[in-house]
């Protein structure tokens, strides 16, 4: 266990030190102190509390004011969680949930975000924010050691859904974002979401659908491994991580996350934003039963939606939205599908949707029933 | 003498088993320790048929029965462990599976190829004619654990989406949280007839079979049946059809549905 301590901190170490700018440009660690100011002392500022997902914190989806500082705190945590029934990791979380809590703001604002590293920690974290523009999208401004905190504030000036993640710098950066370090903010158009034709549309619930590809080495008698923490896990899992092929790929942190007892729910006539994020990994949502009325596939406001979608595409490292009226009552399966994934690896959700059967849109007009073999069936032949 | 016996045993049973043969052992059992077994007494139960029921086209509960056995049933008290089936695997006459090593585990990831395997083994080294249990012989032998299948759900119900969502959250709420370590057997304990470990965390397979029936208008009785015998019904915390060559149901399941924890199995005795 000593020598896997030794490789991760030596793992830092490296990913820190001025010899290793080959890597990669993200061991870059600035500040902008010495930059013009900028003075933002007549903005309003408002603080939110983030929720755990698939929740979102209450918010306007058009904005009734003009623009502020929105201030967010999120402290990051490393801990052992279940992914599975019989599989855990050495999690590293924004705020205790994998994936990290979804922010939402408006075009325009000032997003602020206090990023604590507790001393009980073991690591270096930081946090890149693809909405946000330069210093490797923050990363470079927010690298904290346990014990420290950072503020760093971006504007938020383009529509959209983004996915966040930890970046702290060469091999650190993939193994912290597949132990759970990633999350999404959206930034709406300050009036709000538009339909194909420019025309305002709204959602009356929001999930937002975090996916995760996990890689938990097995033992020789292949069962999942547990560790006594990150540092134990790194060799084993770096190992499964190169080879590609998750072990688990999970929506909300654990396969059965929304399923069961935490099924999502819903009502007929109502309608459901889907906010979908893999920070990662291409993913392909698919409503077993439903559809996309209006899909922003790459998540980005200023584009029109594609409509009527089956299927739609989330490229790893992207958040995309998707936006459906449920029209019939019955139990919905939200999955990735790949259905290997989906089935097998646990990226499955379900919605429960009361309401009451509309036999015009689907009706079982002949019920699964024996036929005479001899007489039925002729016509059908190819 | 003891052959005569067995031949006059065989003979009786002849007459209530549905899928054993009469046959004269050519020799000597080679497995003489056999499994602890419970006798559950003829006599009434209740019981609900086995998949999906309609009254014309809508799908209802089946009609909950109270049946009368003529017979009496007995049962392995603990389903089949990997230590007996490792024998059976051991002689090639059933294939290798999942072995967890605990002692006294059950055997699991096993699928009804695999059980129904077993049981013909068995049945040559002991002697004795021993198979799955039906459906309604797992219930039997259940006794107070057993989870009835009906919804509860009114069968003039007319919205689909109802029983839909009935069904999925009886479905979670019996299920609970899945347990996935295997225990040694006895871990669950044994109902008021003296049956261990049932509706623990393995499901049982059984002979039964899917059905397809038709239910009197007014919902009491099954008036027209047809088995689809590809899947078979298995039994635990709640009643799943399983494709036969599945061995682990967790990873056999479709898009909604909660499948079992393990598979597993035990067997009952005839004669």
């Amino acid at each position: 266990m000593l020598t896997r301590r030794a490789t991760l901190m030596g793992a830092v170490a490296v990913a820190t030190a001025p010899l290793a700018i080959k890597v990669a440009a993200s061991e870059e660690v600035m500040d902008t102190s010495d930059a013009k100011a900028v003075d933002l002392s007549t903005l309003p500022r408002r603080k939110v509390k983030l929720v755990k997902p698939p929740f979102v914190h209450e918010h306007e989806q058009v904005a009734t004011s003009g623009p502020a500082v929105v201030q967010f705190e999120m402290k990051i945590i490393e801990k052992e969680v279940q992914i599975a029934d019989d599989a855990y990791l050495q999690a590293m979380t924004f705020n205790g949930s994998v994936p990290g809590p979804m922010m939402v703001v408006h075009e325009g604002d000032y997003v602020e975000l206090t990023l604590y590293n507790p001393p009980e920690n073991m690591m270096q974290h930081n946090i890149d924010f693809h909405a946000a523009t330069g210093a490797l999208g923050g990363g470079s401004l927010t690298l904290v050691n346990p014990g420290e905190k950072t503020v760093l504030r971006f504007k938020a000036t383009r529509p959209g859904t983004f996915v966040y993640h930890c970046a702290p710098g060469g091999p650190m950066i993939p193994w912290h974002v597949v132990s759970g370090m990633s999350g999404a903010i959206m930034v709406l158009p300050r009036d709000g979401l538009k339909d194909h034709e420019g025309k305002p549309v709204s959602y009356d619930r929001i999930f937002y659908i975090g996916e995760n590809d996990f890689y938990i080495p097995k033992d020789e008698n292949g069962e999942y491994m547990r560790f006594e923490d990150a540092g134990d896990s790194y060799a084993d899992t770096l190992e499964v991580m190169n080879g590609l092929i998750p072990t688990h790929v999970t929506f909300n942190g654990k396969v059965g996350a929304l399923t069961g007892d935490n099924a999502l729910t819903a009502a007929q006539g109502e309608k459901v934003l889907f906010v979908h994020s893999q920070a990662n990994r291409d993913s392909r949502p698919h409503l077993i039963g439903g559809h996309g009325d209006l899909v922003w596939e790459a998540g980005k406001f200023n584009n029109v939606p594609d409509r009527d979608l089956e299927t739609w595409f989330i490229r790893g490292g992207s958040a995309g939205a998707a936006l459906y009226e449920f029209l019939q009552p019955g139990v919905y399966a939200y999955v990735n599908h790949n259905l290997i994934e989906a089935v097998n690896l646990g990226a499955t959700a379900h919605v429960l949707v009361e309401g009451e059967w509309n036999n015009d849109l689907m009706e079982q007009v002949v019920a699964p029933s024996e036929y005479d073999v001899m007489h039925e069936g002729k016509t059908a032949l190819p | 003498m003891k052959s005569l016996i067995y031949l006059s045993a065989v003979l009786m049973i002849g007459t209530v088993a549905m899928t054993s043969a009469v046959r004269l052992w050519p020799r000597p059992p080679q497995i003489t320790d056999l499994p602890e077994t419970v006798v559950i007494p003829a006599g009434p139960y209740s019981y609900r048929p086995s998949g999906d029921f309609r009254i014309g086209t809508r799908l209802v509960d089946a009609p909950r029965e109270t049946r009368t056995a003529d017979y009496d049933l007995e049962i392995m008290k603990y389903p089949v462990s990997e230590t007996l089936y490792a024998l059976c695997v051991a002689d090639a006459a059933c294939s290798a599976t999942t072995v967890i090593g605990l002692l006294k585990a059950a055997q699991t990831d096993i699928s009804y190829k695999d059980a129904t395997d077993f049981a013909r083994w068995f049945t040559g080294m002991t002697q004795q004619t021993w198979r799955l249990p039906t459906d309604d012989e797992w219930v039997r032998a259940a006794g107070e654990r057993y989870v009835d299948a009906g919804l509860g759900i009114d069968k003039d119900e007319v919205d689909p989406s109802k029983r839909w969502l009935a069904n999925y959250r009886r479905l979670v709420a019996e299920r609970g949280d899945a347990d996935v370590d295997i225990h040694p057997r006895g871990h669950f304990g044994v109902n008021e007839l003296g049956v261990s470990d049932i509706a623990g965390n393995v499901w049982e397979w059984t002979e039964s079979c899917f059905v397809n029936g038709k239910v009197s208008e007014d919902g009491s009785r099954v008036i027209e049946q047809t088995n689809y015998c590809g899947v078979r019904a298995v039994q635990g915390k709640h009643r799943a059809f399983i494709i036969d060559f599945v061995r682990d149901a967790k990873v056999g399941g479709c898009a909604v549905g909660i499948p079992p924890d393990y598979l597993g199995f035990r067997l009952v005795r005839e004669g």
